[in-house]
């Protein structure tokens, strides 16, 4: 089976962040972490457990700039057989404009996994709407995948809310997206990374490709509005511990101090 | 020429229906404030038309019972397929569905297929000169994006619970049109609901709950997590996402939009960064405490109480605290 992984590099949002200039964006504000986005990298955790259970091949694709290629490298060094880059000048936040992008390459795969959301946008739309581009099935949120023994579909654990899962059949080619739980991502080992400093990256540029209208944008990028006062305790560390205790003590929520 | 509608879609077999009607009718309402336009419902399903009547008289707003042949369930292809042709035919300028999983999907078949934008987990409604913003959480909530369509068409899931309770009840007969369609489930069958396994009534009861996220970085801090607990009466341990999913915790301690919605008088949130998925299971709680390092965390714009500091540093300062005398 072969299978393409879509991936993406994020801001992690434990980093210092701010909004850009223009409102349109998220830049760094200081210490950064840029790394796969974790349910990409659970998508990808999969796809190797795949190919090791069946056989086949792992391919990954990023949409990004330059700097994206580190997280190609991860994959490779994971255990990744090919990496595809699509060089775009900044981050794409129109999940279209990344799906038009992936489909070709998506075109000669079995099977597409993808995060069920980046940790960035959240939008959980280039899976989807790269299933719908290619006619092909879309399962999301799975959190269990079951290859039938000639390939032919592939049965998938989708997590709806609240617990609840359903089980559905896709017929292959197919798209699924991967919620995290179930895929703990491995750490590339140092021969892994090692290898994937010499694999080629494959090259593609989009401005070769037939770029989609844009259907949104972002407009303003803000902290959220507050929903509770958010007093926050001051002085030292032990300090805050005496206030915190102090204010559940008058809440009842621990007994009265002890004499 | 009339205006294109703003077409609400609702699953017959949702078993949040109402809850979920109501969510999107207030965000309707909230567009239509701001560009007026007709609101409508299509309720679908295999067989809609008690839930379609339901949600009439529940929304006061004309609703179509799509009937969906040999449909086992909202979650078969055929759904979706259905659905657009339904759509395709309304021209609506905008769908509004719940932000689910089946939502979620569906918004970005839908938006393929009707050449409309997908907008998904959408909190708020803003309008200004140019139209309409829509506001969705990025960055595990970090920020708030307003982001604006530029196709004439919209596809947006609506956060769960995000306009509830700004909805003014009508009392008008229930205006319910039928209609019908077949499709092929186009590779996607569904064949069966697991349903969730029995919440952790602990949870749902405790009076306090100190909940451990990501951010306790090992499972033994967890034991800090628990020495807290065994100070405060009534108090249960739970965890965000990422703790249950490494198996810190099990998966009946989860909370969250994928978990359990608890309302305790009191919530302790250890190193959890405020996503809206968390907080969707916990906003209902009274006293919210959020312990975390980084200032930014979403979570101090959705706590009662705020402490800037390292956990592995904190809580044990707190938990020798609980057992002191006050001066
Ligand atoms: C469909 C879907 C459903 C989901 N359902 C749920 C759900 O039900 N429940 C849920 O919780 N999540 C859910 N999520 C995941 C959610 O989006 C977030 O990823 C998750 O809530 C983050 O958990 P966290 O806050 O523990 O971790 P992180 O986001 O990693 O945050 C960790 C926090 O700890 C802080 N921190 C780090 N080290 C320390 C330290 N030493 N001391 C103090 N603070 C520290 C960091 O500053 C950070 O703010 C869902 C996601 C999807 C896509």
């Amino acid at each position: 089976m072969k299978i393409l992984v879509c991936i993406k590099q994020i801001l992690a949002p434990e980093s210092e962040l701010a909004s850009s200039a223009g409102g349109d964006t998220v830049v760094p504000a200081g210490v950064v972490e840029r790394r796969i986005s974790r349910y990409d990298a659970c998508a990808l955790e999969a796809a190797l457990q795949l190919r090791e259970r069946i056989g086949g091949q792992v391919q990954v694709v990023t949409v990004g700039p330059a700097e994206a290629a580190e997280a190609l490298r991860r994959a490779l060094g994971m255990g990744a057989d090919e990496a595809v880059h699509i060089v775009a000048a900044t981050d794409i936040p129109d999940p279209f404009i990344v799906a038009a992008a992936i489909a070709p390459v998506a075109g000669g795969c079995d099977l597409v996994l993808a995060g069920v959301m980046s940790e960035d946008l959240m939008q959980g739309a280039v899976g989807p709407i790269l299933a719908a581009l290619s006619g092909r099935p879309c399962a999301t949120a799975a959190v269990a995948l079951e290859p039938a023994p000639d390939g032919s579909a592939l049965r998938v654990e989708e997590e709806l809310e609240h617990g609840e899962r359903s089980i559905v059949a896709l017929t292959i080619p197919a798209v699924v997206t991967i919620q995290s739980g179930p895929w703990t991502p491995r750490y590339p080992s140092l021969s892994g990374l090692l290898k994937a400093r010499r694999q080629p990256i494959q090259t593609l540029d989009p401005t070769a490709l037939p770029v989609p209208e844009p259907r949104q944008r972002i407009e303003g990028l803000a902290p959220p509005p507050p929903t509770r006062g958010g007093r926050a305790l001051s002085g030292s560390a032990g300090d805050k511990a005496v206030q915190l205790v102090h204010l559940l003590r008058q809440q009842g929520f621990l007994p009265p101090g002890r004499p | 020429m009339s205006v294109a509608p703003i077409c609400i879609v609702l699953a017959s077999r949702d078993p949040c229906r109402a809850a979920a009607a109501e969510n999107l009718a207030a965000c309707a309402r909230a567009i239509a404030t701001h560009s007026p336009a007709p609101i409508q419902a299509v309720v679908a399903g295999a067989d809609p038309s008690a839930a379609a009547g339901e949600t009439a008289r529940h929304l006061g707003i004309p609703v179509t019972a799509l009937e969906i042949a040999d449909l086992s369930d909202p979650g078969d292809g055929a759904f979706g397929a259905v659905l657009a042709d339904f759509l395709n035919r309304k021209a609506p300028a905008w769908i509004l569905m719940e932000d689910t999983t089946l939502g979620r999907r569906l918004a970005g078949e839908l938006a393929v297929r009707l050449a409309a934008a997908c907008i998904t987990g959408v909190e708020a409604v803003e309008g200004d000169a140019a139209g309409i913003v829509l506001t969705r959480a990025v960055w595990g909530g970090k920020f708030r994006a307003g982001v604006r369509a530029t196709a004439a068409t919209r596809v947006v899931t609506v956060a769960s619970g995000a306009f509830a309770g700004r909805l003014e009840h009508t009392a008008v007969p229930a205006d319910v049109r039928w209609a019908q369609g077949r499709a092929a489930h186009g590779g996607r069958r569904h064949l069966e609901r697991i349903q969730a396994p029995e919440a952790d009534a602990g949870l749902s009861e405790a009076r306090a709950i100190v909940a451990a996220g990501n951010g306790i970085g090992e499972p033994d801090r967890l034991d800090l997590v628990r020495a807290l607990a065994a100070k405060i009466a009534g108090a249960q341990v739970a965890g965000s996402r990422p703790v249950c999913d490494r198996g810190w915790l099990p998966f009946s301690r989860q909370v969250g939009i994928t978990g359990a919605t608890v309302a305790p008088a009191l919530y302790i949130a250890c190193g959890i960064s405020g996503a809206s998925q968390h907080l969707a299971g916990m906003s209902g709680a009274g006293l919210v405490v959020a312990i975390n390092k980084d200032p930014k965390a979403a979570i101090f714009h959705h706590a009662d109480i705020a402490v800037v500091e390292a956990l592995e540093t904190f809580l044990p300062l707190l938990i020798e605290a609980c057992g002191q005398k006050e001066d």
